[in-house]
């Protein structure tokens, strides 16, 4: 705070030296002249004081016979002398301040945070649709008008917050994981009659938990692509036993099979590989408005040449997003190289693609129990071919197939 | 003045002096207030606050002579500057060796 009234008052850095600089100095503070930075080099002192007081030291400099010189000048005083002679940096200084200032009533920057389903670009289209667009004034926008609708165009969309910060509008989403209402409704009526279990694929049935519906196999059975694992019709019986009325439900159920999936996976021997030359070449690029400008101009002249691309976007004082973006764009020249693999990198390349089969599985809820998997040659490739035995939930819920009239007593 | 008059001028003196020190001590005065003493705070090897002085006699870069209201302390080492000087306090800076109150 000091530094400020200091410089809006000016100072100046002095050096004094002759018969009785202390002296100088006391009397300077006796007359409440604020001295600081002060230095001695042996011979003479050097010292800041303020504007308005150099110009009452002069009878102090006379009665202790000392010499005062200035060595700099800081301050707005010393400023606005120096920039007189400057106008049009003045106007440049007012100008930049008013530009700035007349550019941040705007939207320069859009971005969407927690969307997984609805896109970036349907958002985006969304928002122009309604008006939000880059360029357009922050005082136009109404915000909770924009959440209520986006929150009604998007019905998967169950919470929105549009937030300002700047000239940046963040839009902030969160969608619905759980089946919507129509889904929901949809499949209700999908099933209205009954809904029954079959198997998906062929296999024995090593676990059965049914929670609706009458299971029609048990632990152990063996079952086909097809077969009915648990019906969606429930007898209701009479009181000596035999079946009044079938009762029409939606199975439910748990259930494993045990099944084997085929693998079958080839590597070829023979492949091509990039041999990069080392010959580069890199372009800058500024893009406005969705056109790129790139410097030097002219197309790479490599025949085989990969694109490496960075990208920035230009964001003044770190916080104002604007609508350039700069960067540059690298071209490597290579050739393509035949090459053959020798068999125990294209084993290893097999078992590598065999491993991210099991992951991919694993992560659908399979469990892998088995693997019989072997590897032979043929022509100029390697084949893996055989299977995995795994354990999965491998049912179908389809709308009830059975037929009644064969199966229900009249009371 | 002969050498007993001195003599019984400076027991006079102490006296007073003595005086005065119990009233200050008694009443609870600020000390430096009513016997003029100069604060000498330092904080660290490098930093002197001193309050209560009455001006520089000496200034050089290996030392600064100040003169209190009842004796002179001085500053002694190295590249020694002084910060801001009023006619309250004033703050050195460098690097200190010792302080001795003359």
């Amino acid at each position: 705070m000091i530094g400020i009234i200091r410089y809006f008052k000016g100072y100046v850095k002095i050096k004094v030296w002759g018969y009785s600089p202390e002296r100088f100095m006391n009397l300077c503070t006796n007359r409440g002249i604020i001295l600081w930075g002060v230095a001695g080099y042996g011979g003479y002192y050097t010292m800041y004081l303020a504007l308005s007081d150099f110009f009452a030291i002069r009878d102090i400099v006379r009665k202790t016979k000392t010499k005062v010189a200035v060595l700099e000048r800081h301050g707005l005083p010393f400023f606005m002398q120096d920039v007189r002679k400057r106008k049009m940096f003045v106007c440049g200084i007012f100008f930049c301040l008013f530009f700035l200032f007349f550019m941040s009533r705007f939207i320069w920057s859009i971005q969407f945070e927690g969307n997984r389903m609805i896109t970036d670009d349907e958002l985006y289209r969304f928002l122009s649709a309604q008006g939000v667009d880059y360029g357009v004034k922050k005082s136009e926008l109404n915000l909770e008008e924009l959440e209520a609708s986006i929150r009604e165009a998007f019905s998967q969309v169950t919470w929105t917050s549009a937030k300002l910060d700047g000239t940046k509008i963040t839009v902030q989403i969160k969608e619905n994981d759980l089946p919507t209402q129509e889904e929901r409704e949809e499949s209700a009526q999908k099933f209205t009659d009954g809904a029954e279990l079959v198997a998906a694929k062929d296999g024995i049935v090593v676990e059965i938990l049914t929670r609706s519906g009458v299971p029609q196999v048990k632990r152990g059975d063996e079952v086909e692509k097809g077969t009915l694992l648990v019906s969606g019709l429930v007898p209701v019986n009479n009181d000596d036993g035999t079946v009044r009325e079938w009762e029409r439900t939606v199975a439910d159920a748990d259930i494993l099979i045990q099944c084997s999936e085929p693998v079958y996976l080839t590597q070829k021997l023979a492949y091509q590989y990039k041999n990069y030359t080392g010959r580069e070449k890199t372009y800058t690029f500024f893009s406005l408005a969705g056109k790129r400008y790139r410097f030097p101009f002219g197309e790479c002249h490599f025949v085989k040449f990969d694109e490496v691309m960075e990208q920035k976007r230009l964001r003044l004082f770190g916080q104002i997003d604007l609508p350039v973006f700069t960067g540059t764009i690298c071209c490597r020249e290579y050739l393509t190289v035949d090459a053959m693999y020798d068999e125990n990198s294209a084993v290893l390349l097999l078992n590598g693609r065999l491993e991210k089969i099991i992951a991919g599985l694993e992560e659908k809820g399979v469990q892998i129990i088995q693997k019989d998997v072997t590897i032979v040659r043929k022509a100029n490739a390697l084949v893996m071919q055989g299977s995995l035995t795994v354990k999965e939930e491998a049912v179908l819920l389809q709308p009830v197939t059975q037929n009644l009239e064969n199966e229900a007593q009249e009371p | 003045m002969s050498r007993k008059e001195k003599a019984a001028q400076a027991a006079k003196n102490a006296t007073q002096k003595r005086a005065k020190e119990l009233i200050v001590d008694s009443l609870k005065l600020p000390r430096d207030m009513m016997m003029g003493a100069s604060i000498v705070t330092v904080m660290g090897a490098d930093q002197v606050l001193v309050e209560n002085y009455r001006g520089i006699l000496e200034y050089t870069p290996d030392c600064i002579m100040l003169q209190g209201k009842a004796c002179r302390i001085a500053i002694c080492g190295q590249c020694l500057r002084i910060v801001y000087y009023t006619n309250e306090d004033m703050k050195i800076e460098g690097k200190i060796s010792e302080i001795k109150y003359l």
